[in-house]
């Protein structure tokens, strides 16, 4: 079973090879990109036209649904607004300690050796370590 | 008398071989029915709380799993092409888990599909509004000014704008993941974006939001036999319960690629791909330039060796042009993804996050 992965692996990284480097020429970023665009305008077409036959059964359009959307947003972005007006107008009182554990966690004795006494941790240069 | 044991010892194994090569192919043909019968498994069980929710955006905190936790929280901005869960892919197997075992506290960002009306979400929104407003709800929750931002792949393309245009907000530590900064070393997608071929405005004013399906094509086509070899693997090793589950998971998460916002992608494209701007840091966002240089908070970049989606060439400028005195690179063997979740990621970079993270957390 190994040797069948093994020889998967391999199979898949020659045909990766291969294929990659059809897929870097110019004419398949072309004719991709063409293909895209047809694709695209087809779709765009045949929305129009649904788009279209919806309003003649006097059915809301994606247009309409898009425009209840952005107004929706709007409220959502006021109402964050208005939290955050809140919030400056009564902000937390320091004395209310947050819920959960306690944040007084050291790191473990092995990595605070590095730790200076003040606390701070001390500044390490670049440093790349390949694995 | 050794050539006899040597030679039972061989038959022995010969034996077992067959004897498992036909217990394996009875279970793959049983659990093979299984697979195609069983719902996807599930994913993102950590319990969470959803904190703050507008529209495509969800900031999640996670309950802590340590009596005790280090000072200051960690705000993870995962890439908005994909779903947080592969953060929390299952117990023992999840990046979250691990954090708040160590004594963390967690906060996620994660995104929705953007909706049809949020096509005009730019660059500024996910990096400036949406990392404010989520910075702010964790300071609110824990008490704290202090933050850890932490962001994967175009996650961590956000976080570096938004701690390059705020400097004076308070991260105390910023660490990347795999992070895109040369984006002209894109490879493949630099090549298919190129503007010769490529008509971005023609594509976002057709269809608004760029479709999933059209983004997961182009990550398909950066390893064209990958899929069919994965299925391969799959059929190889559908005896093992393990692998099958684990497989599911992450072919759940990489079939559920999200769709872009139109505007957020066409700025993407012009000002990153095309323009390189974060590169140069000639970027502007919302108002203001995002010049790496300014960025002197201690920096953490772990990046791929064969990462086929971000090449080390794209990544490596990060660290080199970041203005933090503390600094640190780690290449990691593995790909985009294994680099983050997987056995690989448990072994190897976890513990190196958690020992460089810890000393300065508190």
């Amino acid at each position: 079973m190994s040797l069948l992965s093994k020889a998967i692996g391999d199979l898949e990284s020659k045909v990766d090879t291969i294929t990659t480097t059809l897929l870097a020429t110019d004419e398949f970023a072309r004719v991709a990109n063409s293909a895209n665009s047809l694709s695209i305008r087809l779709k765009k077409g045949m929305s129009d036209q649904l788009g279209r036959r919806m309003a003649l059964l006097n059915v809301p359009s994606r247009d309409d649904i898009v425009a209840l959307g952005e107004r929706l947003m709007t409220m959502d972005e006021r109402l964050v607004r208005i939290e955050k007006a809140l919030s400056r107008l009564v902000p937390p009182d320091p004395a209310v300690i947050p819920a959960g554990p306690p944040r007084t966690k050291k790191p473990p004795a092995r990595t605070a050796a590095k730790t200076s006494p003040d606390g701070q941790a001390k500044k390490t240069a670049t440093e790349k370590k390949p694995s | 008398m050794s050539e006899t044991q040597s030679s039972g010892a061989g038959d022995e194994t010969v034996g077992e071989r067959m004897r498992r090569l036909v217990d394996r192919t009875i279970q793959r043909n049983i659990k093979g029915v299984g697979y195609f019968a069983s719902a996807a498994p599930p994913v993102g069980l950590t319990p969470k709380e959803t904190i703050h929710k507008r529209g495509t955006l969800n900031l999640y905190h996670y309950q802590p799993l340590s009596e005790e936790i280090f000072r200051i929280p960690i705000l993870i901005v995962m890439a908005t092409t994909n779903r947080a869960y592969v953060l929390d892919l299952a117990p023992g197997n999840s990046f979250v888990e691990f954090l708040l075992k160590a004594g963390y506290d967690v906060f996620v960002m994660d995104w929705d599909p953007p909706r049809p009306e949020e096509t005009s979400l730019r660059l500024e929104d996910y990096a400036q509004t949406f990392i404010g407003e989520c910075v702010e709800k964790v300071q609110d929750v824990t008490g704290e000014k202090e933050f850890t931002l932490m962001g994967y792949c175009m996650g961590g393309v956000l976080s570096v704008i938004y701690a390059a245009t705020r400097p004076q907000s308070p991260i105390a530590n910023l660490i990347c993941f795999t992070t895109p900064i040369n984006w002209h070393e894109m490879g493949l997608f630099a090549h298919w974006s190129n503007k010769k071929h490529f008509d971005v405005d023609r594509l976002v004013d057709a269809v608004g939001n760029i479709p999933a399906d059209l983004l997961m094509t182009s990550f398909d086509m950066l390893r064209p036999a990958n899929r069919s070899a994965s299925r391969v693997r799959l059929w190889e090793n559908m005896w093992s319960d393990e692998f099958v589950t684990s497989h599911r998971k992450f072919d759940r998460w990489a079939n559920e690629t999200l769709p872009l916002a139109g505007e957020y992608f066409r700025q993407t494209t012009k000002d990153l791909m095309w323009g390189n701007k974060l590169f140069d840091r000639s970027l502007v966002v919302g108002g203001k330039r995002a010049d790496i240089s300014k960025i002197k908070v201690p920096l953490f970049h772990v990046v791929a060796e064969h990462d086929h989606i971000v090449p080390r060439k794209a990544s490596e400028a990060l660290v080199r042009l970041a203005g933090s005195e503390d600094k640190t690179e780690i290449v990691l063997k593995g790909g985009h993804i294994s680099l983050l979740a997987g056995p690989n990621a448990v072994r190897r970079m976890w513990p190196q996050l958690d020992q460089w993270l810890s000393e300065r957390s508190i």
